[in-house]
Parts: structure tokens; C-alpha cells; sequence
């Protein structure tokens, strides 16, 4: 006879930890992390310079993305080389509120490497010829993904649910490239691309002298004076909700998107509203899953997210499905909504979110390279460091109650929009 | 350094546990030593179809997820041409949770009509969804085939195609799972704070119990030189033009791999790289380019991929990249390049040591290879390249009778 199935404990997390901060002489804010059992050094600068502080689209990300093209003391190749040298994996990603510099390195190359980041904001080049062929590889890039229904299908429910023009709504497009210029690129730069307008997070297996590194060289190039300016955000006129489906003949599959504008993790509403969300769709035991996926066999995957800005944010479902099965997959969506406006969660189901995020909620503080991303969400949010905190504890209250008084305000598929990319002939 | 400890049991199942207190969650990976080379050429996709399976319940157990979910934790897996693997992670006081699970599916799955026919749909949209409805996600079925023509690597995990899967029988499934999955054919890794000592009382207790069974000999075919370059072009099907060009590299365990991995970084690991400076950066004559080899058991490829700039045609691209094979084939590296190499290899041996997945799933097909402590030799491996070894590693592998070619032409 096999042993008897064993018990589940329950998970308490430990609280997460207020990292170490301090300003540098030019206004840096630096958190420090440290931890780790690896050599590593993860750092990352965070600058608030993403589309909302845009003078015109695209010019956050693309100013972000060259930056590493060279500047008054060194050039793109040279430090392009010595970067690999020291074996560094450096990254320029860009989200919607921040362009980042990201870059893990082994420990012994600290200083080096931090003096070679200093040099990239000595007057960064933006050469024409680097601007006009990355403008190149991304129309290219472009045309590719405009073939694939999913990001059509993200690239409409943006537009719909913040506006064509909307900073967390528009989207890139030929045109939009084209209108990038080297002046607007540096002046981008010089508005926002300063030290009190930025970021800094390390974390990992720091040397003692860290700050003075710091102070040598971040502390030095990167140039203070930032004018305080707050982005204005316009609202716009939308579209009415409902469908709006775009037909895509050489497919086998269509992409069907709901989207939603909501808030972000500021909103009294934000931590019942995302457990809610992982109920319906954020995990692989979700509502969705289990009956688009596990009971009828429509999809390989149907999600439910909520994702937020520092400025907003907006509730989401999708899915791809066999064309000739939209029906059936929208009439489950719709379903398993109704389902959470009339029923109780039951206890059981509850319990297991709970843990589940629970678990989730542990990874965050899982290493120091974990508790910097969690940091980082934080800052580009504008939230307390105590937030994640709160939020674990607030989960922990929540009730089947509260859930369904939240679907019924929320979750109005009706008062949404719904984006149909492939076969529209519903 | 990973510190672990190893033991069989009695029954065959190998077991390979690493104690690291850096970390609240335990993970734990279980590979079968079956991937898509197991399957026939009339009948793929069953590897990965069976993954599927795995996860649809067990006679004890109904809703395999819940329990994990309920521990607080999750699990996946993935098969690929060699391995099907599947993994845990969870806060490390509910070990046994999926110690208890991964014991029971390996011999009291739960296997019917209706979970194969759902799973078979599931599948086959995965199939459209990951392959068939991408740009160029088609181009691994025609590189494989084009590159092998007796060795099963000559199909993708997912299949050949969705008419293979749709086909499959309640009964071959059965077959499948009685001839794969049993102790002999597993590898059991757990890395996290846990005792050695305690992991092993808790796997004799959950493992220990199931029967022996015989290990069926593995009989996979050579596949044999490579004496004519391969050209295969697809016409009009892609938004915009893509070369990829695929070279045959030694088996895993041959140290030659780490030499072919490090050509590879020579040619496309960093923005400093041959193919990147020169043919990206400097000549401005790719939209993309990338370098890399496929890591199988038996040999497998390096490959190059490359999307060429508007107004570069195909044949141009591929001869500036022949340029800078042969480059390499004449002159030895400096060694300011080759340690540029090692440096960024050595990183990225750190980065892979981060999770503790990452480790379990590693020291799994490590021991698979014969010795779990490989993957504390990698990096001396890959140190002891020298230059004279990478320059005759390109003459003997970068030849054109041996390059398979494949070539999306898009309509404008």
C-alpha cells in the first residue's frame, strides 16, 4: 500500500525588507540589496522617461535604446567590446513609465564596469547613422509581429481602452519612426535623463566600497538640474464598447481580446480586484483555464491579468482559439464572469488562491535579485516600500463576499471592449 | 561549487540532491529519459503529447494542480528532442507534497478516452498557436528536416504535424507510458533547504515502494555525413526575408561541443561579436543575427539566423556571412577575444546557477550524461578552449558540403 497523501503546510512569509538607501552628491537615490550566493551584481538605473513624459511617441523608447551608441568619451564599439569583455549581460529595457539600464556582472569587475556605465551620459552621441538603422530594424521587426494575431490583438485593446493618442494607448507604427529625429532624441535626454528624475537599484553580492564607487562615477556623470516637471496626461474621447473585429485570412486561429480601463495598485480596490483576477484567469487552476482549457479543449491558453501603470491601468482577458470555436470560447468567458457576480467562491477555491499567492508572494523575496525586480515595481509605481507588505496582509482578509461584491462592480464585459483578430464572422 | 549527493534505489530510479539554505523554496525535477528522438518518423509528437497527459490525474489524485497550487507553490514541464522533464516549485516545508505526486503519476496515471481526446486538442491548438500561426515558426520542421535525414532530430517535440497528434490511440498512449515511465527510466533531482538526509528518508518513502523494471535499450540510428550543402526556400509566406544556415556539431559529451559552443559566441554572443559588429552594426546588411548551438545528446547543430536589411538579398547575406566563417577558419583568435568569450560564459554559468529549478533540471540531464558533477566542470571545459582549437573547430564544422540552408523569400 502507497503512504497516505501527506499534509499541506501553511506558508507565512517573512515580511519584505526595507533595503538600504542614501542620495548621492548629485540627488541619486541609490537602494542597495544584498544577499545572494552567487558573484553577482545586478544593477540597474531607472529613469522616469517613459511615454508619459514623451513629447512625441516612440522618443522615450527610442532615446533609451540608443543610448549606448556612444558619447563624449567613449565610443559605441569601444564600449560595446569592453562590456563583453568584463562579461557583463547588459539590457536597455523599456516599459511603459521607465527607460532602464539593466546589466549583471561578476562582482570582481564592479568598479570597471560602473566607471565605463558612468561614461554613457557624457553627452551621448545619438549618431544619425545608429538612429536611421535602428529605425530600420524595428519598421522590420515591425512588419513581422504586425503578421502575428496576438499582438494585433494587444495592439487594438490598448487603443481602444486608453485612446489612439493616449501614452499607455498608442502604438507604434512606420510613420511614427520616421518623425524620430537626433535633436528630439537629445532633448529628450537632457529633460529627463537626470540624476533626480532616476533610479538606482543594487543588489546582489556588493563590494564594502560600494557607495564610494557610486559617488566616482554614476555620482559624477550623471547630470542634476531636472525641472521638476510632472507629465500631463490628456484624457481622450473613446470609442463606444462592444466588438471590434479586424478579419485575417492565412490563419488558423483567432485571437480574442476583452479589455477594460481600471486603476492601478493605488486604488482601495486594487488587491481584492487582482485576487478576483487570479480566480478567473491568473493561474493554471483558474476559472478560465479549467473550463476553455481543461473541460472543453478550445485553447492552449486563456489568461486574465490586470496590469497597471503609474498612472492607471486596465483588466484584461485572451485567448487564441480555432476558428469556427469564437462562439463557444466567448459564451465561457462570459460564463465563468456570471459565475463570479452570482455564486460564492467556496472556501476551498479561496484557500487555494490565497496560498497560491501566498507562494507567490514568497518568490518576490526569494534572493536579492527577486526583492530588486519587486524594488523596482515599486518605484516605477510611485508606491511605499512597505506596499507588498500590505498587500499580503490585505489578501489574507479577503473574502468570498468582498469577491463577489467586486465582480458585480467590476467585471462588466458589456462595458468593455472586445478585440476579434482572425476570422470575423461571428 | 553545487554540493550534492547521490543514490539509486533498489528499483533504479537515481537520485540527485543538492542542500542550498540560500532560499525558502525546494524544487524538484523528475526526467524521463524519453523525448521526441524515442518517437517513429509516421507517429510524432507522442513525447510531448504524454507531458500533456501527465497532468490530467491519477486514480488517487483527480485534479493533479490543486494540491501544488494549495501548497503554495507550482509546477510545469517541457519535453524536447531528448527529455521530458517535470518540475516543482514550493515553499520547502511541502517537499513531500510533490514528492507524493510525481510517486503516484508515475505509476497510477489515470490514462482514458476522454483526457487523450481533450489533451489532443489542446495540442494541436498549442501547434497553431507556437508554430503555424508565427512568422517563421515553421522553420525548425523545415531545418530539422532538411539537416537529418536518418536520426529522429529530423522532427520538432511538437511533431510533424497536427494530423500525427489528432491520430493518436488510447491504446499507443498506454504503450507509451508503460515503456517510459517507471523508476529505472527517472531521474530525481531536489535542490533547497532541505537535509540530504531527510530528502532521501522522503524519497524512499514515496519512491521506494514502486516496482523494477527493465530498461529497454536505446537503438537510435547515426546519422551520416553530411556530403552535399541542403537548400531548401520558402516563397511568400513571411512579412520579410530570413536565412538560416545549419551546421552539424559533435554530440554533447564530446569536448569539441565547448569548443563549437564558444565558436558560436564568437560569432553572435554579445553586441562585440563577429557577426553582430560587422555584419549589424558596421555593414548595416541585418536586421538581426544570431548565433547558437542546440545542446543534444547526440550531435546536433550550430546554427545561424539571420534577417537581412531591406534591399540585401538573400544570396548577398549568406555570402557575407560565409566571409566571416572563413575568417575564422584561417586566423586564431587573440586571446583578449577568446576571454572576452569565457568571461561572458562564466556569467551566464553564475546567472543558470540562480534558480533553483534551473539546478534541478541541470543536475537531472547531467546525471543523464553519466556524471551530475559535470555541472560544477563546465566552466574549466569551456576555459581550456584554446584559439588553435577554435579555428579548427570552424575549418572542421563551418564546410558547405555539410551546411543545411533555409531561406524565407517574402512576396515584396
Amino acid at each position: 500500500m502507497p503512504p497516505k497523501a501527506p499534509r499541506i503546510y501553511p506558508i507565512q512569509p517573512p515580511p519584505f525588507p526595507i533595503p538600504k538607501s542614501f542620495i548621492l552628491s548629485n540627488g541619486l537615490k541609490v537602494f542597495l540589496i544584498e544577499g545572494g550566493s552567487q558573484e553577482l551584481i545586478k544593477l540597474e538605473i531607472i529613469f522616469f522617461s517613459g511615454r508619459p513624459y514623451e513629447s512625441q511617441p516612440l522618443i522615450g523608447r527610442v532615446t533609451n535604446s540608443l543610448l549606448i551608441e556612444g558619447s563624449d568619451q567613449i565610443t559605441g564599439s569601444d564600449l560595446a567590446e569592453k562590456l563583453d569583455f568584463y562579461g557583463t549581460s547588459l539590457e536597455l529595457p523599456f516599459n511603459l513609465d521607465a527607460g532602464r539600464i539593466s546589466i549583471y556582472l561578476l562582482n570582481k569587475h564592479f568598479k570597471e564596469v560602473l566607471k565605463l556605465i558612468g561614461k554613457i551620459f557624457q553627452n551621448p552621441a545619438f549618431p544619425i547613422k545608429e538612429l536611421d538603422a535602428y529605425k530600420n530594424r524595428n519598421q522590420a521587426r515591425l512588419k513581422e509581429d504586425l503578421e502575428k494575431i496576438d499582438v494585433l490583438a494587444y495592439r487594438s485593446i490598448t487603443e481602444l481602452v486608453f485612446g489612439k493618442e493616449h501614452p499607455y494607448g498608442y502604438n507604434s507604427s512606420e510613420e511614427k519612426y520616421l518623425k524620430i529625429g537626433r535633436k528630439e532624441l537629445i532633448e529628450h535626454f537632457e529633460k529627463w535623463y537626470k540624476a533626480e528624475n532616476a533610479a538606482v537599484i543594487l543588489s546582489g553580492k556588493l563590494p564594502t566600497n560600494t557607495r564610494d564607487i557610486l559617488e566616482g562615477t554614476l555620482g559624477q556623470t550623471i547630470h542634476n538640474g531636472f525641472n521638476g516637471e510632472l507629465p500631463k496626461i490628456k484624457r481622450e474621447t473613446l470609442l463606444s464598447y462592444g466588438v471590434y473585429p479586424m478579419e485575417m485570412e492565412n490563419n488558423q486561429q483567432t485571437a480574442i481580446r476583452v479589455g477594460g480601463n481600471m486603476f492601478n495598485k493605488s486604488h482601495p480596490d486594487y488587491v481584492g480586484l487582482f485576487v478576483l483576477t487570479t480566480v478567473l484567469g491568473g493561474y493554471f487552476g483558474s476559472r478560465l483555464m479549467g473550463s476553455l482549457r481543461e473541460d472543453q479543449g478550445l485553447t492552449y491558453n486563456v489568461y486574465a491579468h490586470l496590469e497597471t501603470f503609474r498612472y492607471g491601468g486596465f483588466f484584461g482577458i485572451g485567448t487564441e482559439v480555432s476558428k469556427g470555436k469564437e462562439k463557444e470560447a466567448i459564451q465561457c468567458i462570459h460564463q465563468e464572469v456570471k459565475k463570479l457576480k452570482e455564486k460564492l467562491i467556496s472556501n476551498e477555491e479561496l484557500k487555494m488562491v490565497k496560498n497560491y499567492l501566498s507562494g507567490s508572494f514568497l518568490n518576490l523575496l526569494d534572493g536579492p535579485f527577486n526583492q530588486a525586480s519587486a524594488l523596482r515595481e515599486l518605484l516605477i509605481e510611485d508606491l511605499p516600500l512597505d506596499y507588498f507588505e500590505k498587500e499580503n496582509v490585505k489578501i489574507r482578509s479577503i473574502t468570498s463576499q468582498n469577491l463577489r461584491d467586486l465582480a458585480n462592480k467590476y467585471l462588466n464585459l458589456d462595458k468593455m471592449y472586445w478585440a476579434i483578430i482572425g476570422n470575423t464572422n461571428l | 561549487m553545487i554540493d550534492f549527493y547521490k543514490f539509486s534505489l533498489s528499483n533504479g530510479l537515481r537520485v540527485v540532491i543538492h542542500e542550498d539554505f540560500s532560499t525558502p523554496f525546494v524544487a524538484t525535477n523528475i526526467l524521463y529519459d524519453v523525448g521526441a528522438r524515442d518517437e517513429s518518423p509516421d507517429k510524432t509528437g507522442l513525447a510531448h503529447l504524454f507531458e500533456h497527459l501527465m497532468f490530467e490525474g491519477t486514480h488517487e489524485v483527480s485534479d493533479y494542480d490543486e494540491p501544488i497550487q494549495r501548497a503554495g507553490g507550482e509546477n510545469n514541464a517541457f519535453t524536447n528532442s531528448d527529455t521530458t522533464n517535470f518540475y516543482n516549485v514550493l515553499p520547502a516545508r511541502n517537499l513531500e507534497t510533490a514528492l507524493w505526486l510525481e510517486s503516484n503519476r508515475m505509476f497510477d496515471l489515470n490514462l482514458n478516452q476522454n483526457s487523450l481526446e481533450l489533451q489532443k486538442k489542446v495540442v494541436v491548438e498549442e501547434f497553431y498557436e507556437t508554430c503555424l500561426n508565427q512568422p517563421f515558426g515553421d522553420a525548425w520542421h523545415h531545418l530539422s528536416a532538411l539537416a537529418y535525414k536518418i536520426h529522429p532530430y529530423q522532427w520538432p517535440t511538437i511533431g510533424r504535424n497536427p494530423d500525427h497528434i489528432s491520430q493518436f490511440t488510447l491504446d499507443e498512449v498506454k504503450k507509451f507510458y508503460d515503456k517510459y515511465y517507471y523508476p529505472g527510466n527517472a531521474i530525481l533531482s531536489i535542490c533547497g533547504p532541505v537535509k540530504a538526509s531527510k530528502a532521501e528518508q522522503l524519497v524512499y518513502k514515496w519512491f521506494g515502494g514502486l516496482p523494477e523494471s527493465k530498461r529497454g535499450l536505446k537503438n537510435l540510428p547515426l546519422e551520416p555525413k553530411q556530403c552535399a550543402k541542403a537548400i531548401q526556400s520558402e516563397y511568400a509566406k513571411t512579412p520579410v526575408d530570413a536565412i538560416f544556415m545549419a551546421f552539424k556539431v559533435p554530440k554533447r559529451t564530446d569536448f569539441q561541443f565547448y569548443t563549437a559552443d564558444v565558436l558560436s559566441d564568437i560569432l553572435a554572443g554579445g553586441d562585440s561579436s563577429r557577426l553582430y559588429s560587422k555584419l549589424l552594426k558596421k555593414k548595416k546588411l541585418f536586421n538581426s543575427i544570431d548565433a547558437y548551438v542546440t545542446g543534444n545528446i547526440d550531435p546536433g547543430l550550430l546554427v545561424i539566423e539571420g534577417r537581412p536589411a531591406k534591399g540585401v538579398n538573400l544570396e548577398a547575406a549568406e555570402m557575407e556571412i560565409w566571409k566571416i566563417l572563413e575568417e575564422l577558419k584561417v586566423h586564431s583568435l587573440s586571446s583578449r577575444e577568446l576571454d572576452k568569450v569565457k568571461n561572458k560564459i562564466s556569467t551566464q554559468l553564475s546567472l543558470s546557477e540562480l534558480s533553483s529549478v534551473n539546478k534541478a533540471i541541470n543536475l537531472s540531464f547531467y546525471e543523464l550524461l553519466g556524471d551530475a558533477s559535470m555541472i560544477n566542470k563546465e566552466y574549466d571545459y569551456y576555459n581550456e578552449v584554446t584559439p588553435e582549437q577554435v579555428r579548427s573547430c570552424a575549418d572542421e564544422i563551418l564546410k558547405e558540403e555539410s551546411c543545411s540552408v533555409l531561406q524565407y523569400q517574402s512576396a515584396n
